[in-house]
């Protein structure tokens, strides 16, 4: 599909999607203890995950869930001591104090 | 245009939904056994689960003209528990001869473990040596890439392994290549938050022209959407796609994967 049909298809819709994202920011920034959230390894890894957005480069998807995932090569230990069993979407210093 | 879903726990569904996935053109539906939402007790608890897929689920789906064909197994996730898993393996058995049987799954990792890899890897040893298929469930999220590597590193190791007997699912841009390029068939999950989304599914498919690739919904008891598929279908016409494609990601393909099982008919009287 030509480019400019590819835009004018799914433009509206990912226009939204961009508004949800900065208002999701600003939900967040607006917040009291918005300091604290500034160390943690979800809002890290998101906002390196817009600088992939902003960039020229191709394969945005693939960069994205690269900067997203667990980067380890061993498995845990066992998946009771790793945050309730859960994924939380992002690797960070949960995950890592139950690794290797 | 028909179509089959070959991932979708109708044990979560309402009644309702059957209809309108026969509404929709879905003619027949893959069900893996999974994780119900809480931990089960006791192996029991999935002997009678194991009953609902083979004896109840193929009823309700046949009052809707839908075949119902189903995988038997200790889900990833209740798998760290490494006895009550090795009970439950003991039941499986029994259950792999039944009509609408087609294999071992949903087989795999959640998070990771070694006592998940542990119980993986005794599912595998049970379908070779029953000659059945395999479908895969990898990890979510962060785990995903980690998970299907270590998948794929374990079905490396056994030289006995029919690699067109396994469905690797719940691929993403980011692990479609190693998958499919290991020969393996690939499914993806359309959901609306975590997985694949349709227009990414449909990225996926021209990225990999549709070979070895079929589309499921994963409706479950979480956010799901039980008509993912016919979703997928109008996305890939409105991109202009062919008929052929479409059918090739959303009924050959499967067709092909599960028929290997011998349980289903000819495609002609699907």
């Amino acid at each position: 599909m030509e480019a400019h049909k590819i835009l004018q298809r799914y433009f509206v819709e990912n226009r939204s999607r961009l508004i949800d994202i900065a208002a999701y920011l600003d939900r967040i920034g607006r917040s009291n203890d918005f300091d604290q959230v500034k160390e943690d390894f979800r809002w890290i890894a998101f906002k390196k995950s817009l600088q992939v957005l902003l960039s020229e480069e191709q394969n945005k998807v693939e960069k994205i869930q690269e900067i997203l995932s667990d980067p380890t090569q061993e498995p845990l230990e066992s998946a009771k001591n790793s945050n309730g069993q859960s994924a939380s979407g992002a690797f960070g210093d949960q995950n890592k104090s139950d690794c290797c | 245009m028909n179509y089959i879903d070959p991932h979708i726990h109708m044990v979560s569904r309402t009644t309702d939904d059957y209809e309108k996935l026969a509404l929709s053109g879905c003619v027949a539906v893959g069900e893996p056994a999974f994780w119900a939402g809480f931990d089960r007790s006791s192996a029991q608890g999935f002997f009678d689960y194991f009953r609902q897929l083979t004896e109840f689920e193929p009823k309700r789906a046949n009052q809707f003209g839908i075949r119902h064909y189903t995988w038997i197994c200790m889900n990833p996730k209740e798998s760290e528990d490494v006895q009550l898993s090795r009970d439950v393996i003991q039941l499986i058995p029994e259950f792999l001869d039944r009509p609408n049987v087609v294999g071992v799954g949903e087989i795999g990792l959640n998070r990771v473990t070694k006592n998940e890899i542990q119980i993986f890897e005794e599912q595998v040893d049970l379908a070779i040596k029953y000659k059945k298929l395999i479908m895969v469930h990898t990890p979510h999220l962060e785990d995903k890439k980690k998970g299907t590597r270590i998948i794929l590193d374990v079905l490396k190791n056994r030289s006995d392994l029919v690699i067109e007997k396994v469905l690797i699912d719940h691929i993403e841009e980011h692990t479609a290549a190693m998958v499919l390029d290991s020969g393996y068939w690939g499914g993806m999950t359309l959901y609306p938050f975590s997985k694949i989304s349709v227009p990414r599914a449909v990225d996926v498919i021209e990225r990999f022209k549709g070979e070895r690739l079929m589309a499921n919904s994963g409706g479950d008891w979480g956010m799901s959407d039980p008509l993912s598929i016919p979703k997928l279908k109008l996305e890939m016409r409105l991109r202009e796609h062919s008929s052929r494609m479409i059918e090739l990601v959303t009924f050959t393909n499967a067709f092909q994967f599960m028929s290997q099982s011998g349980k289903l008919p000819l495609k002609a009287e699907l």
